[in-house]
């Protein structure tokens, strides 16, 4: 494999892992507080439809985001409001909640198809290349030749470790998932603090879907998010619950979808036909990613889930 | 106040709770209707029209309504198996890849095995509890010996099931030919009709036994017993001795059966052959099948029931109002929010009354 | 109060901008969804019965996925809109799940329909049940070989052929001697396609040798269609046959982001994804076999069973050339669809030539 290729490679790794990363950091904020959601999928497909339409319609991609952050907050307030104060169970509400986004933004978008005639295609964000940094030999033109929503994507990690570790915040938001009761009893705002972080969840949630339409392709198309709200939600238990573990999963899921693709554009076809092997059958390599985070799933070991997760927590209740 | 008027009281209230109980699903029900109403008037479609069509689609005549119960079969099996593993304390979002597994051994079964009627047929079935369980156990065992969270493994799973299937479809089982399925099973192990005429098959009784053996498990054995126990409270479980561990390993072991069985009565009652896309998502809806019916297998019958029919009316409001496909979604979504809301809202009004009354 | 506070806030701001966005752009198109899509089913039926009465059937369609993936459901939707143009009144119903077909087959008999199109070998069975339990109404199957001699008629691809045409032309224009192809999910047309893609191009540029093509295992996935794309162009490839429906958008956009790769296109004309750069596409003229087969069934000259369609019959053509193939080229490929049109290149089920008189 020669430069290049590993070049190729690692880019195409950080940017599969991109989206991911955007739902995961921000889910990993509503897990720590002790809301389960994997109604991320439902949420990154708004935030990807919510985007393309606004960066569309009004040229601008940044507010393409804002309004997909925004759209990500408000499908995350229905479900904080039927999890968290009327305390239904939170996989269930997001089931439903996947299955009315698959819905809504297939009707407004066919909606919108119908009324536009002609191309839809949204402006994009271009790339920016870090000056001087990008010039690095194999790491400048890996790691710092991306669109602006991949490094605020990265950006977002140390960010959520300071906030996690070093904030009376993030303590609050940790004692919410360990234990509500106690944490109340200290007199924090246990309601408060879950639906502030499923809010800030679906709107990052939404942002990761915004990365799919207008920021590494420029179309929306029903169902475009195809699972990858499930893989975040499979990232953040997968890091073990902690920012980085969380930045490692995705970018070892990106890793591995690059690497499969890369391996059905041929780059093993030297070595299957060393082995004498004539064909591979497609659906092994694309299977790749999935096995690959169960193995690494299977020898990482032990992930324990905040003490409260997918609890309703009432102060009436015993 | 004199005890006897109290008591007189707390038994009107008790009977008024009751008729609550009964009432607030229909109300809910009732009220996503509603919603739904509102957001197919915005897309300039008469809601009255379009929940007439899908009422009669439903239950017009009793071809349409037996296709609602055949609608709703898959759904009371996989439903059976979240409810079953949900009481153990154990998630099964992997009841689609269960399913998938399931139908793919009863397809190999229907397809390659050459026996007698009933044999056959008990073979292919029996095969496709075989898969599902295989299928529901690998994550019961990790989450087991290595505390592997059941939901990501489940998750991840359900892919892996899927291109396996997929394989299977475009490689070993396929059928000659250009077309991407399997061959369809034989006549020896498909599931009889119920009586000649209808679709309806001999799924439908075996979907009720399963009900019948789930609750008696459930309610009226040790390993029941146990099963609850570890859901309810599994520090007090494992204080009382349980193998708590293990429990969850049996418990996702026999939801993944019950959810193989899924895909199996459907493929040998209904599609005879495996494709990809075999199931628009039953595993899915599985979970909304049992947590709407709370955890209970009647709650799980009358819940399947549901939503058998709205999908089965949802093809007729389809063709007759000309509504995109994809509104059903938001009325199935609809549905959820407010029947689960309408059972955390009936908790509270029970817990009011039961402080009321203490 | 504070937390409060801000929560309320945040409410308000995220209401406030789903509404801007909500009027932004579904407000104008809103009217447009329901009513103008009723009043045009109507007015069909209101000519007809003004004067040709008789000519004019009630006809349905069933996909299994969206009529608007870019690919085989649109083209189909495409086609059924033609024969509403003919003055015929059409329904559809779309992501059609397996276990639901036959319940819509009848549902659309019981309505009354004369004719009931299912788009996909997936429809053989409901389809086959259905024309014995309807005798009265005509069914017609694209994409499989079910029909009977009676009232179910199927059309298929040959396959091989669009694959064949698109891997002389790719043959002719890669600079790098490296083709590939992104495929959604291998299905046995597909594969034969590929395969004669590769045989094409190899016949006229021996320099090729393999011809990767990488699938994404979905139909909808456009990000991961354009990562394979990416994948293929990093590994040298500079001509790619996008064969995918959905997934053909995610991989054009790979080459447009490229600058210097070619695409070649499939199912209808999809240049306008990547001006100048989409060479041709393979055109599956669903339009041209749903218009011949409802007018046959109208005269009754309808001929019951299994059709082998192609560049001969007006099923499959290719788009208009991108102004970047020279002449020359674009008169090679389309001699070579001639040949394949007269018979002088005859291509197997599985896309291998079994006789080539042109070369």
């Amino acid at each position: 494999m020669d430069m290049d290729a590993v070049v190729g490679l690692l880019h195409a790794t950080i940017r599969l892992a991109t989206p991911l990363l955007f739902a995961a950091i921000g889910g990993l904020y509503n897990e720590r507080a002790g809301v389960i959601n994997i109604a991320l999928e439902g949420k990154m497909l708004l935030g990807a439809l919510v985007a393309f339409m606004v960066a569309f319609s009004s040229g601008s991609p940044w507010l393409g985001v804002v309004a997909a952050a925004a759209s990500g907050m408000l499908v995350a307030l229905l479900f904080a409001y039927v999890t968290i104060t009327l305390g239904a169970d939170q996989i269930v509400a997001a089931v439903a909640i996947n299955l009315m986004m698959l819905g809504f933004t297939g009707v407004v978008f066919r909606l919108m198809k119908a009324a536009i005639s002609g191309s839809l295609s949204a402006p994009t964000f271009p790339e920016w290349a870090i000056p001087g940094l990008d010039r690095i030999p194999l790491l400048g033109p890996v790691l710092f030749r991306h669109l602006p929503l991949v490094y605020l994507a990265f950006l977002l990690v140390p960010l959520a470790h300071f906030v996690f570790y070093r904030t009376t915040w993030g303590l609050s938001i940790r004692a919410v998932g360990e234990h509500p009761r106690a944490a109340d009893t200290l007199g924090v705002k246990v309601r408060a603090v879950r639906y502030l972080t499923v809010l800030w969840g679906g709107a990052m949630a939404a942002v990761g879907g915004a990365v799919l339409s207008i920021g590494h392709n420029s179309t929306f198309i029903e169902n475009m998010t195809a699972g990858r709200g499930f893989i975040a939600f499979s990232a953040i238990v997968f890091g073990k619950w902690t920012p980085l573990g969380t930045m490692l999963a995705s970018l070892l899921f990106g890793f591995a979808d690059a690497l499969q693709l890369r391996i059905q554009a041929g780059i093993l076809e030297p070595l299957f036909r060393s082995l004498g092997i004539q064909e591979v059958a497609y659906q092994i390599p694309v299977m790749l990613p999935y096995v690959v985070t169960l193995v690494a799933l299977f020898f990482i070991g032990k992930s324990h889930w905040p003490a409260a997760a997918a609890i309703h927590y009432d102060r009436e209740e015993g | 106040m004199s005890t006897q008027v109290r008591a007189a009281g707390m038994v009107r209230m008790v009977r008024w709770e009751r008729w609550l109980h009964l009432l607030l699903p229909v109300l809910a029900i009732l009220a996503s209707f509603l919603v739904g109403s509102l957001f197919l008037w915005a897309l300039g479609v008469d809601p009255v029209t379009a929940y007439s069509a899908l009422v009669k689609g439903a239950f017009g005549n009793s071809r349409l309504a037996t296709t609602t119960v055949l609608k709703s079969i898959p759904l009371i099996f996989a439903g059976l198996a979240v409810t079953l593993a949900y009481r153990g304390g154990v998630f099964n979002i992997g009841a689609e890849g269960q399913l998938y597994l399931g139908a793919l051994f009863a397809v190999w079964a229907g397809t390659r095995l050459d026996l007698p009627f009933p044999g056959h047929l008990l073979v292919a079935l029996a095969l496709g509890i075989l898969g599902g369980m295989i299928w529901g156990a690998i994550p019961g065992y990790l989450k087991a010996t290595r505390d592997m969270n059941e939901i990501i493994v489940t998750i991840l799973m359900n892919y892996i099931a899927i291109f396996t299937v997929s394989y299977f479809v475009h490689g070993p089982l396929k059928e000659e030919g250009w077309n991407t399925q399997t061959d369809a099973v034989a006549e020896t192990a498909r599931l009889p009709a119920l009586w000649a005429g209808t679709r309806l098959h001999y799924g439908v009784v075996l979907a009720l036994l399963c009900l019948v053996l789930v609750y008696v498990l459930l309610f009226h054995t040790t390993l029941g017993y146990r099963i609850r126990m570890v859901g309810a409270n599994i520090h007090g479980a494992r204080y009382a001795g349980i193998k708590t561990t293990w429990i969850m390993a049996l418990a996702m072991a026999l939801s993944g059966g019950l959810a193989g069985l899924a895909g199996a009565v459907e493929l040998l009652g209904v599609q005879y052959r495996l494709i990809d896309n075999f199931s628009p998502g039953w595993g899915f809806d599985a979970i909304a099948v049992a947590l709407v019916g709370r955890l209970n297998p009647i709650g799980v019958l009358i819940a399947a029931l549901f939503f058998g029919a709205l999908r089965n009316g949802a093809n007729s409001m389809q063709t007759a109002v000309r509504v995109d496909v994809v509104v059903i979604y938001i009325l199935q979504g609809l549905a959820i929010v407010f029947l689960i809301a309408g059972s955390s809202v009936d908790n509270r009004i029970r817990r009011w009354l039961d402080a009321w009354q203490a | 109060m504070r937390t409060r506070d801000l929560l309320f806030r945040l409410t308000v701001l995220g209401l406030l901008v789903a509404l801007l966005a909500a009027c932004a752009a579904p407000a104008a198109p809103a009217p447009t969804g329901g009513e103008a899509a009723a009043p045009a089913s109507e007015e069909p039926a209101e000519a007809a019965s003004g004067g040709q009465a008789a000519r004019t059937l009630r006809i349905a369609l069933l996909t299994s996925g969206p009529i608007n993936d870019e690919g085989w459901n649109q083209t189909a939707y495409e086609g059924l809109l033609a024969l509403q143009e003919e003055g015929h009144e059409i329904a559809n119903t779309e992501n059609v799940a397996q276990a639901d077909q036959l319940d819509l087959i009848r549902s659309y008999a019981d309505q009354g329909f004369d004719v009931i199109i299912g788009h996909g070998f997936e429809y053989g069975d409901a389809l086959t049940t259905a024309s014995q339990e309807y005798p009265e109404v005509k069914f017609i199957q694209i994409g499989g070989i079910a029909a009977n001699d009676t009232n179910l008629v199927s059309y298929v691809f040959q396959p091989g052929e669009g694959g064949y045409a698109a891997g002389i032309l790719a043959g002719l224009m890669t600079r790098s001697n490296q083709i590939g192809g992104v495929g959604a999910v291998e299905i046995p047309t597909i594969a034969a396609d590929f395969n004669a893609y590769t045989l094409a191009a190899r016949t006229v540029n021996p320099a090729i040798q393999d011809v990767p093509v990488a699938y994404t295992g979905s139909w909808v996935d456009i990000p991961k269609a354009k990562e394979a794309a990416i994948a293929l162009i990093d590994s040298g490839v500079d001509v790619i046959l996008a064969d995918g429906d959905n997934a053909n958008v995610g991989a054009i956009e790979a080459a447009r982001e490229a600058g210097d790769v070619y695409a070649i296109g499939w199912t209808r004309d999809q240049s306008h994804l990547a001006p100048g750069l989409v060479l041709t596409s393979v055109e599956q003229r669903i339009d041209n076999i749903l218009i011949a087969a409802v007018n046959a069934i109208l005269d009754g000259t309808i001929q019951w069973g299994n059709h082998v369609v192609g560049f001969a019959d007006g099923a499959q053509s290719l788009a208009p050339f991108s102004e970047v193939v020279p002449e020359d080229v674009a008169a090679e490929v389309n001699a070579v669809v001639q040949a394949l049109i007269d018979g002088r290149i005859v291509l197997d089920d599985a896309g291998n030539v079994v006789k080539d008189e042109y070369h």
